[in-house]
This record gives structure tokens, C-alpha cells and sequence, in this order.
């Protein structure tokens, strides 16, 4: 399937993704990976655009860098 | 008549056994340079100034003014013989010196593989590889486990310390404590610099205890995280010892101390595991800034007294990436870094509990305990 999602909006959703498989809310994640809410909020809504970030994400939830660029199910967070 | 001059050269040599603070006492700040140069204990030999001087010594650590003015050693080192912790750290000092001494920096091998992992990198977020462009001032961060076979004595200590530290809190706040647990309380308090959540210029000793009691008295919780936090248990970065991952009660018991601190050890995780380079692309194109970004710029230069910087002259920030470090490179620290990477990560995954701040700034009560704290 192709993806024309921009990339750095992908990297948002599916950090999106991320959080809901492992935590309860967005701010328990913020508090556990430390950093600003509003900062959490803004990666998802509006991309993550530094790779830096990307591979700090993808180290801390032991996933690939390239899960952040793949088009996975996003339907439960569209409801 | 006291010899002055021994007396300042012993305290200094407590502040030193103790590695505590000598700002205020034995250093001093210069605006101008920002930076810290060093003072003589006393400013003046007058009775007054002498005895106000070693008050604050006699207060901040934790020992009766006799101790300095006798140069008695013996009382001196008491919290020293109490708690292997100092001594232990002491060996750690040394230990750090050599790794400082050993790091290598292999600059060649590792451009060669960043140039493959910005190729790899490119097909996810293209333009990411500047084709046929040069790198230019690579350079590069990274971090190395320490291993200190003593490291759960001196880790279990740091507790005891912490925990007599919490007791002493609240017996202060809640009780009338004793000549001899004011003193404690005071030293650790100013060794661990227990800093007032809501009033981090403040350090959290018996005085300003005193000052704060009625707040203190309203407020009902029970752990030293709920009112402090400290820096410096942050600054021992105790997660860089290899041992730190092989006992996951311990380093739990750690970082339930220690609130945010899964942000730091995650950081040194991610340097452990991997080389952050930085480094600017030889076709770098000079950002196009919006209005409101210069004006941003500008707004920042004037605050910081900085010279307007010509917009031709304006760079992009360099290129920052994280570059894994090889098999060999971990070396024997391979599984340490493995278990280190595990206790960072999501409960879920195997990772540590961060202990939730009850002081956590989103929230309601954050808001309230900040009010009472400004009398309203």
C-alpha cells in the first residue's frame, strides 16, 4: 500500500501507537520517559521531525527505528 | 589566639572528605565571567566575622564549631565513619580519572559506518544522505560503564543515608528533635542538596524547616520526595555502574529516590549504546527563516547582550544522529548495556516503576501546595 503520509506525521501517529499499547494515558508515558507533556502532545499531533528523537523513542519501547516510518493500523486512534 | 590559617585549611580539607559544596565558604561567583573562583574561608579576623563564619560551617556540616576551631579530625570524619558510602566514593573518583584517561575516539571508522546509517536512514526520510556533499566538524559524544565490584554496599549506604535523612525530615517537621539529629539532619540535607520542590533556591535544612513549619505541618504525606528532590543523587549517575542493572531490586530502590531520574538514565542508555554525532553537510543551505523566527532570534540575541548575527551568516543547526556502537565497541559491557536498555524501558517491557511525583506540575494539588506555600 503506498504511504503519503509525510514521514515526520507517521513518526507522531505511531508514537501515538506506542503509547497506547503501553500505557494508560499520555501523561503517565510523559512522566516515565520524562519529558513535557505539551512536548508528548505536540510529537503526536504535529510529527516528529528530528531523527534523533525518533531513535531515542525507538530505544526506550525496544522497537525498530523503522517501526516509526510504517503504516500500521491506525484505526483505533481515528475513533 | 586561634590560628586562622589552620583552621581554614582543615575545614577545607572536610569539605574535601565530604565533597560538599564549598560555594559561599571557600568559593565565590563572578558575574562577569560566569564562573566560580576561589575565596579565602575568612574574609576579616575579627572576632564577629570568625565566629559567624564557622557558624555556618559548624551549621552547614552537621559538626559543633569546637570540631574546626580544635581541628579535631577524629569528630570530623563521624558521618565518614557512619556511612561507607563516603569512603567507597572516594575509590569511584579515582576510577572515573582512569576511564576519562582511556576513552578512545576511532573518528575515521566512525564516519565511515555514519555514512552507511545515513544511507540506511534516507529511505525512511529522504535527503537525509547529502549525496557527493562532505561532513564537516564531525565530532561526537559517548558514555562508558564503570564497574565497581563494591558498588552495592556503596549503593546500600547511599540509602541508609537517604533514609535517616527522611526520618530526620520528619521528626523535625512532627517532633522535637535533638541537639545531635539537628546536626545530622543538617549535613545531610546540604551534602545531599535537598532542594524545597516548590523553592528550588532553597536548601531544606532544620532552619528552614523552622520557617516553613506551619506549611510543612498541613501538608500529611510521608516520603522526603513528596517536599525535596535532590541534585545531587541525580549527579552521582549511579545507572553508569555496571552493576547498577545486575540487581533490579536495588536499582529500583534507587530510583524510587529518586524521581525523574529514568530521563537520565535513559540518556546515558542511548550514549552507552551509541556514539551521538554531530556534524554539518558541506552543501548546508542557510536556513530561510519565517518573520517570526528572526524576531525570535533577535529577541534572544538582545536578552543575551549578543551582536546581531547577519542573516547570510545564519546557519542551520548541525545534523545530530545517534550512530550504534559495534559488537566490539560495547565489549564487555554488551550485556550491561542490554540490561541497562531494559530497566529504561515501558513498566510494561521489563522497565523500571518511575515513581510518580505527587508534586507532578500538571496536576491540581501542585497548584494548591504552590499557593500555600506563597501564604495564599
Amino acid at each position: 500500500m503506498k504511504n503519503d503520509t509525510p514521514y515526520h506525521i507517521l513518526a507522531g501517529k505511531n508514537l501515538r501507537l506506542l503509547i497506547q499499547m503501553n500505557y494508560g494515558s499520555q501523561e503517565a508515558f510523559a512522566i516515565d520517559y520524562g519529558a513535557d507533556l505539551r512536548t508528548i502532545n505536540r510529537y503526536i499531533n504535529d510529527g516528529i521531525n528530528k531523527i534523533p528523537t525518533v531513535q531515542e523513542l525507538a530505544e526506550f519501547f525496544n522497537t525498530d527505528f523503522a517501526f516509526f516510518f510504517q503504516n500500521h493500523d491506525f484505526s483505533e486512534d481515528t475513533k | 589566639m586561634y590560628n586562622l590559617e589552620r583552621i581554614a585549611k582543615f575545614t577545607e580539607s572536610v569539605f574535601d572528605m565530604y565533597g560538599m559544596d564549598k560555594y559561599n565558604f571557600f568559593q565565590a561567583y563572578d558575574e562577569a565571567t560566569n564562573q566560580l573562583f576561589n575565596t579565602p574561608l575568612f574574609h576579616a579576623n575579627d572576632r564577629d566575622s570568625v565566629a559567624h563564619c564557622l557558624g555556618r560551617v559548624s551549621e552547614m556540616m552537621g559538626l559543633e564549631t569546637d570540631v574546626f576551631i580544635n581541628t579535631d579530625y577524629n569528630v570530623a570524619k563521624m558521618y565518614w565513619d557512619r556511612y561507607p558510602f563516603f569512603g567507597l566514593y572516594q575509590q569511584v573518583a579515582f576510577l572515573d580519572d582512569c576511564l576519562h584517561q582511556k576513552m578512545r575516539k576511532d573518528a575515521p571508522s566512525i564516519k565511515q559506518r555514519l555514512i552507511h546509517h545515513l544511507r540506511s536512514i534516507d529511505q525512511y526520510i529522504p535527503g537525509t544522505f547529502h549525496e557527493g556533499a562532505e561532513m564537516k566538524n564531525l565530532s561526537f559524544e559517548t558514555r562508558e560503564f564503570i564497574s565497581f565490584p563494591q558498588f552495592q554496599t556503596m549503593a546500600k549506604s547511599l540509602l541508609d543515608m537517604y533514609r535517616r535523612a527522611e526520618q530526620l525530615f520528619f521528626i523535625c517537621v512532627r517532633e522535637e528533635p535533638t541537639a545531635e539529629e539537628i546536626r545530622e539532619f543538617n549535613f545531610l540535607s546540604h551534602w545531599m542538596r535537598l532542594q524545597d520542590i516548590f523553592k528550588p533556591s532553597a536548601i531544606v535544612d532544620y532552619q528552614y524547616i523552622l520557617q516553613n513549619k506551619s506549611v510543612y505541618m498541613e501538608e500529611q504525606y510521608n516520603s522526603l520526595t513528596d517536599y525535596t528532590k535532590s541534585r545531587r543523587l541525580l549527579e552521582l549517575e549511579l545507572w553508569r555502574f555496571k552493576e547498577f542493572s545486575e540487581d533490579r531490586k536495588l536499582a529500583q530502590n534507587l530510583l524510587d529516590i529518586l524521581p525523574g531520574a529514568k530521563y537520565y538514565m535513559n540518556r546515558f542508555s542511548m550514549l552507552a549504546l551509541n556514539y551521538d554525532c554531530f556534524f554539518r553537510w558541506s552543501d548546508d543551505q542557510a536556513p530561510i527563516l519565517e518573520e517570526i523566527e528572526l524576531m525570535e532570534l533577535r529577541a534572544y540575541e538582545d536578552d543575551s547582550d549578543l551582536d546581531h548575527i547577519p542573516v547570510s551568516q545564519i546557519q542551520s543547526d548541525p545534523v545530530m544522529l545517534y550512530l550504534p556502537k559495534t559488537r566490539e565497541e560495547l565489549a564487555k559491557y554488551q550485556e550491561s548495556s542490554n540490561r541497562l536498555k531494559e530497566l529504561c524501558s515501558p513498566p510494561s517491557l521489563g522497565g523500571l516503576n518511575c515513581p510518580s511525583y505527587i508534586w507532578n506540575q500538571y496536576s491540581n494539588e501542585y497548584f494548591l501546595r504552590l499557593l500555600r506555600r506563597m501564604g495564599r
